[in-house]
């Protein structure tokens, strides 16, 4: 089931979302600049709180097509994390990482956000 | 070893690292965005340092190590003069956000977090930014900039030029970028070419001017008179060409008013004047002009020898009646002087002329009353050069950049003309991709297309909303028949277009 998503504010990045049973997929494709900051946040914003109504297992991130994200996009996703390790262990749920290895900038980011909460993200490129 | 200190103690340390955190955090975004306070850096560089000792000293090992290396960090990017990698600028916050992270944890709950991993990320980012070279993106901000010497910049009008013409072409090179360290890198060389362009464009009057004061009190000494120089000069800034025409003239009207004004003390105390006379210079902003203003309050214009002179030199006939101020106007007829000999000061009769003529070439006018026995006044008018601009404001098409024509078009809309009007992106070589942030017009999906009327020009253009009347900031000046230039509206930078220098736009109305 498709998952409405606040809606896009610049040309460069793309978003959609997809419930899979206690799943949620997200798909990131094009550009993250400083710009795109605030679209990412309601994003993020929005998949937290989906998660926890659905009280899904996993949310799926698909970086495989996003060439370029700045540092004030990456933080909102070291907020989620840290939101997501604040939850109780019952209602944590893990976030798996797809990376695309040709993206020089996923190479090291990743592995460094994942370094936040290695019990609940795993990467797979 | 936490557990063994006071609560208080360490719920202290956690509140004051935060800040320094967030304090580290908001220079280091500064710094990357090209944006350079050396007072910023050295707290910064302290804040850090100090977070390491503290947290040596209540036992967060962890955050210690982290700060270590968030030190090596900041030291590399100080070697590369803040110009990183990605990968080093990408590492650095979430050196500070991880840093938050375990601050705020409390003490044994930092499970999940792999610190050892996170480190080791660094130090690769460490030795791979050790090899990749760099350029500088610095923009020199708060005090350095307002450290303006009293002198004019004086620079030639055409170098002016080509820096705002690169200065713009670097804007449209921002706007164009698909994004990134390349976008961001764009922005910043824009913020330093823009804000040099800015600071050589004007020169503040103050300084440059007031140094005449120490320079008349040396030579009141020299011609045996006691003198005060007042002035009064507020802010005024103006550009280097009205600069030195205004700095000029002022060298010349107090000398003047020195040597021929000012009585000695001797004569001043005879006429029951205070021994020490003075001069004052004012300078004020009036009706869209600076008006700077040199009174004396000595002797005034001996009006008798200035129109015995004038005879003398067939400038007037003996039997001619001219008013005071006829005869005051005499004053700046080219060569004229009442004095018999030439002192090494004035007297040459070159210097009213010479100030009204300095005047005259940037737009000015000179003006002078006297009373005899009372003192003289001399009153020079510049015009100020206008930077604000009247412009009619609209949306490229697709809404991603706001765009502009001066106001002396008259746009009109057509709702049918959308596909054989010019498309402005496309004459201006911007990809549709190109895109600016908080744009406030509202854009509309229609295919809309503008009308611009200037005389016998008439363009067609598309647009992506009607086009607003607004008054803009020129920022970055370029020549009339530049086809492009940057100016800023409610704080958001437009492109103003020339149309009638866009290649392929220009066309005679029917």
């Amino acid at each position: 089931m498709k998952l409405d998503l606040p809606s896009s504010t610049g040309p460069l990045l793309r978003v959609e979302g997809q419930i899979d049973g206690k799943a949620i997929l997200l798909k990131f494709s094009g550009e993250a600049d400083v710009e795109a900051k605030p679209e990412i946040d309601n994003v993020v914003r929005k998949i937290h709180e989906e998660a926890l109504k659905l009280e899904a297992e996993r949310v799926e991130v698909d970086l495989r097509q996003l060439e370029f994200m700045n540092s004030s996009c990456f933080k909102v996703f070291v907020s989620w994390l840290g939101s997501v390790q604040d939850l109780d262990a019952s209602k944590q749920y893990r976030i798996h990482l797809l990376s695309n290895p040709n993206l020089h900038w996923q190479r090291r980011s990743l592995a460094a956000l994942s370094c936040f909460a290695v019990d609940l993200v795993t990467i797979t490129t | 070893m936490s557990d063994r200190l006071p609560d208080a103690l360490i719920a202290r340390f956690r509140t004051l690292s935060l800040e320094r955190v967030g304090r580290v955090e908001a220079t280091w975004n500064s710094l990357i965005q090209g944006v350079h306070d050396d007072e910023a850096i050295r707290t910064m560089a302290h804040d850090v340092h100090t977070l390491k000792g503290d947290a040596k000293i209540v036992g967060f090992d962890e955050v210690h190590a982290l700060t270590q290396k968030l030190e090596e960090l900041l030291a590399l990017a100080a070697q590369q003069r803040y110009a990183v990698s990605e990968d080093l600028e990408l590492v650095v916050t979430m050196a500070t956000q991880f840093l938050g992270m375990l601050l705020r944890k409390k003490a044994g709950a930092t499970s999940g977090i792999d610190l050892v991993g996170f480190v080791r990320q660094v130090d690769e980012i460490i030795r791979e930014s050790r090899t990749v070279p760099v350029t500088p993106r610095i923009v020199p901000t708060g005090p350095q900039r307002q450290q303006r010497e009293a002198s004019i910049d004086r620079l030639s009008e055409d170098t002016r030029q080509r820096l705002a013409v690169a200065a713009t072409t670097t804007f449209l090179e921002y706007l164009g970028a698909r994004g990134g360290t390349s976008r961001t890198r764009l922005r910043g060389v824009w913020d330093t070419l823009r804000h040099e362009l800015a600071s050589i464009r004007t020169t503040p009057l103050a300084p440059l001017l007031s140094r005449h004061a120490t320079a008349a009190r040396d030579l009141a000494v020299e011609l045996g008179k006691s003198v005060v120089v007042n002035t009064e000069l507020g802010e005024l800034e103006t550009d280097a060409r009205v600069a030195e025409a205004l700095d000029l003239a002022v060298v010349h009207i107090v000398r003047n008013a020195l040597d021929h004004g000012i009585e000695s003390p001797e004569r001043r105390t005879a006429a029951g004047k205070p021994t020490t006379g003075t001069v004052t210079v004012r300078a004020k902003e009036l009706a869209g002009a600076i008006e700077l203003s040199i009174s004396d309050d000595g002797t005034g214009i001996d009006l008798e020898r200035v129109r015995a002179r004038a005879i003398e030199r067939g400038l007037i006939q003996a039997t001619a009646t001219p008013s005071k101020r006829e005869l005051i106007e005499l004053v700046f007829h080219p060569g004229f002087s009442t004095r018999d000999e030439v002192s090494e000061v004035s007297g040459r009769g070159v210097g009213m002329d010479a100030v009204r003529t300095g005047i005259a070439r940037v737009g000015g006018s000179v003006q002078m009353t006297s009373e005899p026995g009372q003192g003289s006044t001399v009153t020079v008018n510049v015009p100020i050069r206008r930077r604000q601009i009247h412009a009619y404001q609209f949306l490229a098409p697709g809404g991603t950049l706001s765009l502009a024509v001066s106001a002396r078009w008259t746009p009109t809309m057509e709702r049918d003309g959308f596909d054989a009007a010019l498309d402005p992106l496309a004459a201006i070589q911007l990809g549709v991709g190109s895109r600016q942030t908080s744009l406030e017009l509202p854009h509309t999906k229609e295919e809309l297309a503008v009308r611009l009327r200037w005389g016998f020009l008439e363009v067609a253009m598309k647009t992506g909303s009607e086009p607003v009347l607004v008054t803009g900031e020129r920022i970055c000046p370029t020549n009339d028949d530049y086809p492009l230039e940057v100016i800023s509206i409610k704080g958001q930078e437009t492109l103003l277009l020339r149309p009638e220098h866009l290649p392929g736009m220009q066309a005679p109305r029917a």
